[in-house]
């Protein structure tokens, strides 16, 4: 359905070019830009998606998983061997939150094999596999500590995304202590399994599990790669390509739709769900918001915030290349192109000063949490009113009639 | 803002009725303004004070009032004329002309064009007040003079204007006895006049002066009206003398000229001044005596004193009277005057009794018939499955009673039948909400006009008939009128006291216990029947559970009738009450797990239950006078519904996204944690579990009132029929989280949150006819539906900004013609166009458009007894297809009900069947059936929409759920103690969203082929046993994808019953 969605925001999409197109054509003054400068700007937009964005990013991540993959390998032999696991655990947290902060950039390249497959075309969950947040569950990575199947050669097919990923790492890598979070009834503490484990059992098993995920992740960040790699499967080509039979995007248009419902993660993640309901800014639809905030055992939620509105830029301006900013330009909406600049600078800076977890500012220091969430606002204001507007697309679903 | 109630909507709708009906007498514009009638009356008092001899008051004012007249039947007539002007013009039927506003507008630009813009008037105003007050009314006069002149002398026009001369007494009313079409020319009269001197005036002063009125009558006329307006038509003989008659014409004078001496006839055709009388030398003076009788006296007249004769016999008169001979005009014309007598009625073409009275009048109930096996009298294609069909079946699902009849798309969505999903001709079968649903002729959906989806059905088990109207006979029972109309007939009084009780049980615990017993004689009668269907259910729940249902009906009928040869008439009261408690879900499955286990239903849905009851009432008056049926009710429905179920995930993917693809990433978990392999562990994981609660009413009064008359070469059976109908639905959904644990659904949040709180309501007033004019070998069939509908909204949700919505009326014409030729029994070949309509649901704006189409058939059949072919070919040319939000269609609370357009479309097919009946050895008789339906559709547009079974339309798409290919075949050995049938059913691919080519999987309905047996046989002679086999090769049919996954029809089913009470019928 969603992908049906997709193709009517882009047929949209495709009339308003069209008619600007047209309106340009016609233009005697001469004050707007042809529409073959529309058309070129379009193409090398989606054209540098996937080299200029996603693929660079990626670079930057799989160093970071690999450095994860060799950090977790440490703790864990360290711990096979009853040592003092806390040096090599703490280094394997450091990498953590180094590729941590690469893959808040990639959660807003949300387009393509790493998309949903509900919603998006050619979406492949990959990106749920490496980081499934909201979906998370502590209980069952602690239950999957003490089955210890994870050599097993189905382990990764016949288990959820709740029970792998970054955020299953986050719960090895940095529980407070040897307890589990499971209530008393489920089976590891019914049985007593957990508790057999002891202190150091509990931390061998953490770090040989935390190993295998990294390593997991490692191989599914260059799967991603490989699937960008126009040497490899060459989605940045089926997006630059868009239109032309083999790609799945039926249209540059579907194309350019996919890239809008990407950036609209700093609209409906960033702004909502991480900062507006947490900090209570917006009536949150469950009883339990702050639970909701992101890697609450590792902290760095603010720093998410970061990485979020760098990827968004990233992916708005088409890191050096081409980039809606220039789309616009060619639209004759150099306004439009300078206010997004304007206002993503100034979320930077309101990110900046932001030093608290939100979980912890959302009590200890709201005010600078809500310019953050405000400046935030400014921008996916701007792309909710303005450019939707200016380019006639139709809102995602859940990201219209919110209530800001 | 506050909205009217429920109650005030009816009020408001009677309000304006008697408004209407009291309008003559209730403005100073009309002669028969209450003040002007007081003060005749006071006249007339006086007048007779002075020839007091001696009698009591009493008697004085008997006199004076002439109290005796009143109740003659001349004044009777008049008075009945007076009301059905005035409901005509309240339905629209007679148009109001305007006082010629817009003529005089023409005027003056006229002038100022030819003549340029006049100087300032310097004359005072009040000579320009005079002059103009003064031409008012002397060309008004003056015109009056002339038409009236013209309507004695002008043939044509005198047989519309001898309805206001064939009073045979005179009262004040007698001025509203007048034909409509003369009422039409008078208004025309005025408006001409009207407008033309006020466009002078305007011209000449620029509306610096205005006519002297009197509570904005002009003053003269008011005068002259107040003073001895209503004594004009009266019994009060009040002459001026002859020298004041000579200048203005008195009441007695008046009344001179309604003398029934054609002398006196044709004289004094002026109203207030006698001056142009006597110029065309038509004036008499009164005398000192009253005529010694009013009227027509011997003279011809087209019409007896009664209203169908009123209206209609002018026309015939005036076919006559413009014929130069005899011929085909008159013939046809003649035969819609059947009551009349005189000049009109002569011997050929007097009314004989109709071939089939008996017959229709006893299948009819209160609406067309449609005799099984029989050729229908509508403007259409007609079907009628006979209570014969429904026992030999013995099905108690309605959708395989429906499967054999063509055109008629159904989709079992629960396997029981308990929510039917029924559309015709292409129009979609979401909850039947595109039909017009009845039962006995009244109507059945919760709200027709402001919510259609009818979440509830009778029990089938208790069906005596259902008759399905197709094409233009459809405009006969609106507001749904492309597809068509299902009337669903329940049991009537029987004329003897009788019982039967029937007993039933099957597969899956499923029971029936069925009965009904009446008493009574010919002229009262009672019937209570009682029906009780339950069962354990087909689906399998994780974790176990009841997936079953409880479903009772009961029925209290009585009447009371005056039998007679003529006339004949009966009260009847119908009192109905339903209820259904049924573990039913909304969740289905994902594909994969449809194909490994159909009939499974995810622990998700273990909450999960609808419960509603329903109250019906209806009170009924039917008279029968011969050729004359009057047919009315007054009735109320009353549902209230609550249905809790899975409706999402607090934060989670949209649930019929999720179950089309399942296996991705966080979907995985969110389907397990439906499946309750994975447990709620974030508020987003909760499993919002919504009851949604409505109340649904309905209110109104349906007259329907048929002639019928005719001989052998030419009759015709003329309907007529109003309803005010009001309505409200009041929602109020709510939500509350759960979490799944250890795969059973635990409370998480005593939070319960409104997520809609909206009323709406519908007013309508409904006016239709269908003439059935019948040729010889041919009929015509002419219809016309006239819908008046009013609806408002209102939304309080909680969180979301309050909305009410203004009171919008949307009046709508709905026109229709059938043409048939054939002979009874033999065949036929017909054909017919009309008008389709949907209406608007409240809450729409303005501007919305509602559905509409211009649908076409034409086809034939042969019937020469035993054996019956039909094939029709349709053709629905669509203005704007609308699409109408339920949640069993996959919208959400949000788009509850909310109507899109689809611009336009077409949809068009071949309906075909076969019956036939062969008469085989030893009284056995085998009965083998035949049905084909083929639609083909596509839009014409090409847009995107919200609603989700459109999304993203090209031209040429096809419409969701419209099989192209449909079938039905059956064979039945029918014996005399025993028959056994073989019924087997099949229809093609259904998309789920609008689409061309090749349907994608996860939007494909697959085809499917079912066979269901059903055998009988007669153990005594007042009992019978049972045995029907359902879906008998255990086929597993996707029947749903909507809202959230595949859900199945039923699998192998068997029943067995006994039945006991009535006597084997006579084979």
């Amino acid at each position: 359905m969603a992908t049906t969605a997709g193709e009517r925001r882009s047929k949209l999409l495709l009339s308003v070019l069209a008619g600007l197109a047209l309106a340009y054509a016609c233009d005697p003054t001469g004050a707007g830009k042809g529409p073959q400068e529309v058309e070129d700007a379009l193409a090398a937009l989606l054209a540098d998606v996937g080299p200029k964005v996603v693929r660079p990013a990626l670079a930057r991540a799989i160093p970071a998983a690999a450095t994860l993959s060799a950090k977790t390998a440490e703790w864990s032999a360290v711990a096979a061997d009853s040592g003092d696991t806390s040096a090599a655990r703490a280094e394997a947290q450091d990498a953590w939150m180094a590729l941590m902060a690469v893959w808040q950039e990639l959660e807003v390249m949300q387009l393509g094999p790493a998309a949903s497959s509900l919603t998006a075309v050619g979406g492949e969950d990959r990106r749920d596999a490496v980081y499934s947040w909201p979906t998370i569950n502590r209980c069952r990575v602690d239950q999957e500590t003490v089955y210890g199947e994870w050599n097993e050669a189905d382990f990764f097919e016949t288990r959820l995304v709740n029970a792998y990923g970054l955020s299953a790492l986050e719960t090895l890598l940095f529980a407070p202590d040897a307890e589990n979070t499971c209530p008393s009834q489920v089976d590891i503490n019914a049985d007593g399994t957990w508790d057999a484990l002891g202190e150091a059992g509990v931390d061998a098993q953490r770090a040989a599990f935390a190993t295998v995920l990294a390593e997991k992740i490692e191989a599914d960040l260059f799967a991603l790669d490989l699937r960008w790699d126009p040497a490899g499967d060459d989605y940045s080509g089926a997006l630059a390509n868009a239109g032309d039979g083999s790609s799945p995007y039926e249209s540059q248009d579907a194309a350019l739709s996919a890239v809008f419902n990407a950036l609209f993660y700093l609209e409906l993640a960033t702004k909502d769900q991480k900062l507006g309901e947490p900090l209570g800014l917006q009536t949150c639809d469950t009883t339990s918001c702050l639970e909701q905030v992101e890697t609450t055992l590792a902290g760095g939620s603010d720093r998410w915030i970061i990485a979020n509105l760098q990827g968004f830029r990233a992916l708005y301006g088409g890191g050096d290349g081409a980039g809606v900013d220039d789309l616009l330009i060619a639209l004759d909406h150099a306004e439009l192109a300078t206010a997004f600049t304007d206002a993503l600078d100034e979320a930077d800076t309101a990110a900046a000063a932001q030093t608290l977890p939100i979980d912890r500012a959302a009590t200890e220091d709201l005010a600078t949490a809500t310019a953050v969430y405000e400046a935030v606002k400014k921008v996916t204001d701007l792309l909710k009113g303005d450019l939707a507007t200016t380019l006639a697309l139709e809102l995602p679903e859940e990201g219209a009639g919110d209530n800001d | 803002m506050t909205e009217p109630g429920f109650g005030a909507l009816v009020i408001e709708g009677l309000v304006r009725l008697v408004g209407a009906l009291l309008s003559p007498f209730s403005g100073p514009s009309e002669r028969t303004f209450w003040p002007f009638l007081g003060s005749a009356a006071l006249i007339s008092i006086g007048i007779e004070l002075r020839r007091r001899h001696g009698r009591g008051i009493a008697a004085l004012i008997h006199a004076a009032l002439g109290l005796g007249l009143w109740a003659h039947r001349s004044s009777r007539l008049d008075l009945q004329l007076v009301l059905a002007r005035v409901l005509m013009e309240f339905i629209g039927l007679l148009p109001k002309l305007g006082g010629g506003a817009a003529l005089a507008a023409l005027w003056v630009r006229a002038l100022d064009a030819w003549f340029g813009r006049p100087a300032p008037a310097t004359s005072p105003e009040w000579l320009r007040t005079l002059a103009y007050g003064l031409c008012l009314f002397v060309a008004w006069d003056f015109s009056r003079f002339i038409i009236h002149f013209l309507l004695h002398r002008i043939p044509v026009l005198w047989q519309f204007h001898q309805v206001h001369h064939s009073a045979e007494v005179l009262t004040p009313l007698t001025f509203h006895r007048v034909h409509p079409v003369e009422s039409l020319i008078s208004q025309a009269r005025g408006a001409l006049v009207t407008g033309t001197l006020a466009g002078i005036h305007f011209w000449l002063y620029r509306g610096e002066a205005a006519a002297l009125t009197i509570l904005g009558v002009e003053a003269l006329g008011i005068c002259f009206n107040a003073a001895t307006g209503n004594l004009r038509h009266s019994h009060v003989w009040l002459g001026f003398g002859p020298r004041l008659e000579g200048w203005l014409l008195s009441p007695a004078q008046h009344q001179l000229h309604h003398s029934a001496d054609r002398q006196d006839q044709r004289s004094n055709f002026g109203t207030w001044l006698a001056c142009w009388d006597r110029l065309l030398g038509t004036l008499r003076l009164s005398g000192p005596r009253p005529p010694a009788q009013m009227g027509l006296g011997d003279a011809p007249r087209n019409h007896e004193d009664n209203l169908y004769a009123a209206l209609v016999g002018p026309f015939v008169g005036a076919a006559r009277t413009l014929a130069p001979k005899r011929g085909y005009l008159l013939g046809l014309l003649a035969t819609l005057a059947l009551p009349a007598t005189g000049d009109a009625a002569t011997p050929e073409d007097s009314p004989p009794a109709d071939p089939e009275p008996e017959d229709e009048h006893e299948a009819a109930g209160e609406i067309l018939v449609v005799a099984p096996r029989r050729l229908p009298r509508v403007a259409g294609s007609a079907h009628k499955v006979s209570q014969e069909e429904l026992e030999r079946k013995e099905s108690d699902d309605i959708h395989q009673v429906l499967a054999e009849v063509p055109g008629v798309y159904t989709r079992n969505e629960d396997g029981f039948g308990l929510r039917p999903n029924i559309g015709m001709r292409g129009g979609n079968s979401d909850r039947s909400a595109r039909i017009m649903l009845m039962e006995d002729g009244l109507p059945l959906a919760p709200a027709p006009y402001a919510a259609p989806a009818a979440y509830t059905f009778p029990l089938a088990t208790r069906l005596v008939g259902v008759e399905i109207y197709k094409g233009p006979a459809a405009i006969l029972f609106g507001p749904q009128t492309i597809g068509g109309a299902l009337n669903l007939l329940t049991r009537e009084i029987p004329e003897e006291p009788s019982a039967e009780i029937d007993l039933g049980a099957g597969s899956w615990s499923t029971e029936k216990i069925h009965g009904w017993a009446s008493a009574g004689g010919e002229r009262w009668g009672l019937l209570l029947e009682a029906a009780h269907l339950g069962s354990d259910g087909f689906k399998q729940l994780d974790g176990g559970g009841n997936t079953g249902f409880e479903r009772q009906d009961l029925m209290l009928k009585a009447k009371v009738g005056a039998p007679g040869p003529e006339p004949w008439s009966e009260v009847s009261l119908k009192l109905g009450y339903g209820r259904e408690h049924s573990n039913e879900t909304y969740l289905g499955l994902s594909l994969e797990d449809f194909a490994r286990t159909p009939y499974r239903r995810y622990a998700a849905s273990a909450l999960d239950q609808m419960d509603w009851h329903r109250e019906q009432a209806s009170l009924g008056w039917a008279v029968d006078a011969g050729q004359l049926e009057l047919n009315s009710a007054l009735y109320y429905q009353g549902l209230q519904r609550s249905w809790t179920k899975l409706n999402a995930f607090a934060d989670g993917p949209d649930l019929h996204d999720l179950l089309l693809n399942p296996d991705g990433g966080q979907a995985a978990v969110y389907a397990a944690i439906l499946r309750g392999d994975e447990d709620s562990v974030s508020a987003d994981q909760a499993l919002a579990l919504g009851t949604n609660n409505r109340r649904y009413r309905q209110a109104g009064l349906q007259v329907v009132a048929r002639h019928r008359g005719g001989g052998e070469r030419l009759s015709h059976q003329l309907e007529l029929g109003g309803r005010v109908h009001g309505e409200k639905v009041q929602r109020r959904h709510t939500e509350q989280d759960w979490w799944m644990n250890a795969g059973v659904l635990v409370p998480n949040d005593p939070t319960v949150r409104t997520t809609l709180d909206s009323d709406t309501d519908a007013l309508a007033l409904s006016a239709w006819m269908h003439e059935d004019l019948r040729l010889g070998r041919f009929h015509v069939l002419p219809g016309l539906r006239l819908e008046q509908i009013r609806t408002s909204a209102r939304d309080a949700t909680p969180g979301a900004e309050p909305t009410s919505s203004a009171p919008i009326w949307r009046p709508i014409l709905l026109p229709g013609i059938g043409l048939s030729v054939g002979q009874e029994p033999g065949w036929q070949v017909f054909s017919g166009l009309h008008r389709g309509f949907s209406p608007v649901p409240p809450g729409e704006p303005a501007e919305a458009s509602p559905e509409l189409a211009w649908t076409l058939e034409a086809g034939g059949r042969l019937d020469p007894g035993w054996l019956r072919v039909e094939a029709v070919g349709f053709y629905s040319d669509y203005d704007n297809l609308a699409g109408q939000c339920t949640l069993s269609g996959g919208c959400t609370d949000e788009l509850l009900d909310q109507q899109f357009s689809g611009g336009e479309a077409r949809v068009w097919g071949l309906e075909s069947m076969v019956d036939l009946e062969l008469p085989l050895v030893r009284g056995l008789t085998l009965v083998p059936g035949l049905s084909y339906t083929f639609t083909e559709s596509e839009f014409l547009t090409g847009f995107s929409s919200s609603f989700p079974q459109w999304d993203s339309v090209a031209v040429g798409d096809a419409l969701p759920y419209v099989p192209v290919h449909q079938g039905a075949a059956s064979l039945v050995l029918q014996g005399r103690r025993a028959s056994i049938g073989l019924h087997g059913t099949g229809r093609g691919a259904m998309r789920d969203v609008a689409g061309q080519g090749e349907i994608p999987v996860e939007s494909k309905l697959p085809g499917a082929v079912l066979l269901d047996l059903s055998a009988d046989a007669w153990i005594t002679d007042r009992a019978r046993c049972y045995l029907t086999v359902t879906n008998l090769t255990d086929a597993v049919v996707l029947s749903s994808l909507r809202p959230y996954g595949a859900r199945p029809g039923a699998p192998l089913h068997l029943s067995l019953g006994i039945k006991a009470g009535l006597p084997r019928p006579a084979l």
